[in-house]
């Protein structure tokens, strides 16, 4: 039997629990068909996770591609279909030929080893600038430190997930919210072990009553705690977290059960949720809006 | 008094990759780090290192670690001094960041406003 799961509208971070929630009930060798005929959009965060969301399958899943032209040409010009065909049986036609989304600041994009890190970081140095600048009204130091946040997120990937992953960042208005100011938006998400998993593989760590996901996430992104012993490590996560905050950003990271964001007054969202649908690996977004002079 | 002075994106770019032009991961700082150690070792009559950032894009959290603050962990004894020269204002805050982790800070050498050694606090 093929356990149909239906994609939202809208798919970010926040709708795509309502993929999550029926998944975490099936097992994980059960035919699953994501069904985005009727999507609409999707940021960074929804067609990232959703290349994940198939890496965790035993079975190959099927995935009905979105029926509005407009948004699957969207998807493919994102880069999304290129990794998608491997990992998905894909239902529907592809949109072939390629055009530049002035908004797609970096297609989806593979991030596996140290020289992806690289690449990343130099494709998005050019582009980043003029957008931070001019569309963000960020003072151009933004772009080193937005570089470095991009850089830190996918090393995480690297250096704990034990597994690949995936990194877009794209910029687009906001209909509704922020009163229709521009965001940018890094996802880089991945289905390896999570913090979880990777705090615990750390030699002589100390056991404590309380231990979870909502714990791990707090230990790595507010405390700097890495599984490595070296002091020097797990400085990454914790130096982006300082720099979203002068840019007025949000921060989140989802690892296995939880969610912990840094919420900026602009948002409403809570700063940790826990007992959320199990999905394995760390997904993260960095969210920067325009600055607006108070 | 004489001076080893170490242009560190040449370093980048012989030690890792001729097309690289960014500090960014770990690896690509240890490797950065081996091969100043060498320059180090075959210059061991000079006092002072200068180690010039001046050519380099950005650096990350992790290279700012390898480079920096175990370069100068590893010769606390403070043969050769380093000093840093060259640096942005994005690479003096990932080095103050990682620094502070170690018990040490940034400061201006000789009153060279693009000069600094770290110290212990």
């Amino acid at each position: 039997m093929t356990n149909v799961i239906t994609v939202p509208p809208s798919l970010d971070d926040a709708t795509f629990e309502q993929i999550l929630e029926p998944l975490s009930r099936l097992q994980p060798d059960d035919k699953v068909l994501i069904d985005a005929r009727h999507a609409r959009w999707a940021s960074p965060y929804g067609l990232t996770a959703l290349l994940t969301l198939a890496q965790t399958r035993l079975e190959r899943p099927s995935l009905a591609i979105p029926e509005a032209d407009e948004t699957s040409s969207y998807w493919a010009r994102a880069g999304f279909f290129r990794y998608a065909a491997d990992l998905y049986e894909i239902l529907g036609t592809v949109p072939r030929g390629r055009q530049n989304d002035p908004g797609v600041l970096l297609e989806v994009t593979p991030v596996n080893a140290s020289e992806d890190v690289h690449t990343v970081v130099d494709k998005v140095q050019q582009r980043a600038q003029s957008i931070l600048v001019n569309e963000l009204k960020l003072d151009a130091t933004a772009t080193m430190r937005f570089t470095m946040a991009l850089s830190e997120t996918c090393q995480n990937i690297v250096e704990h997930a034990e597994r690949g992953g995936w990194v877009a960042v794209n910029s687009y208005r906001w209909q509704k919210r922020l009163g229709g100011r521009r965001v940018l938006v890094i996802a880089v998400c991945d289905a390896g072990v999570g913090f979880r998993k990777s705090l615990e593989s750390a030699v002589g760590r100390p056991r404590s009553d309380r231990w979870d996901d909502g714990m791990a996430l707090e230990e790595a992104v507010m405390r700097g705690v890495s599984r490595f012993r070296d002091t020097g490590r797990g400085q990454g996560l914790a130096g982006v977290r300082r720099f979203i905050g002068k840019w007025d950003g949000k921060f989140s990271v989802r690892s296995g059960t939880a969610r912990l964001a840094i919420v900026p007054t602009w948002d409403e969202d809570v700063p940790l949720q826990e007992n959320l649908p199990a999905f394995p690996g760390s997904q993260v977004q960095i969210t920067i809006p325009e600055r607006v002079d108070r | 008094m004489m001076k080893n002075h170490i242009d560190v994106s040449s370093v980048l770019r012989s030690a890792v990759s001729e097309s690289y032009s960014n500090l960014v991961t770990r690896p690509t700082g240890v490797a950065v780090r081996v091969y100043i150690e060498k320059q180090v070792l075959a210059a061991s009559d000079c006092a002072v290192t200068v180690i010039d950032f001046s050519s380099v894009g950005m650096m990350d959290f992790s290279c700012a670690d390898e480079i920096v603050a175990k370069l100068v962990m590893q010769h606390e004894n403070g043969t050769p001094t380093f000093v840093f020269s060259g640096l942005s204002e994005s690479h003096i805050e990932a080095i103050d960041v990682v620094l502070e982790r170690h018990g040490m800070s940034l400061v201006s050498h000789e009153a060279d406003s693009n000069s600094y050694i770290a110290v212990t606090h």
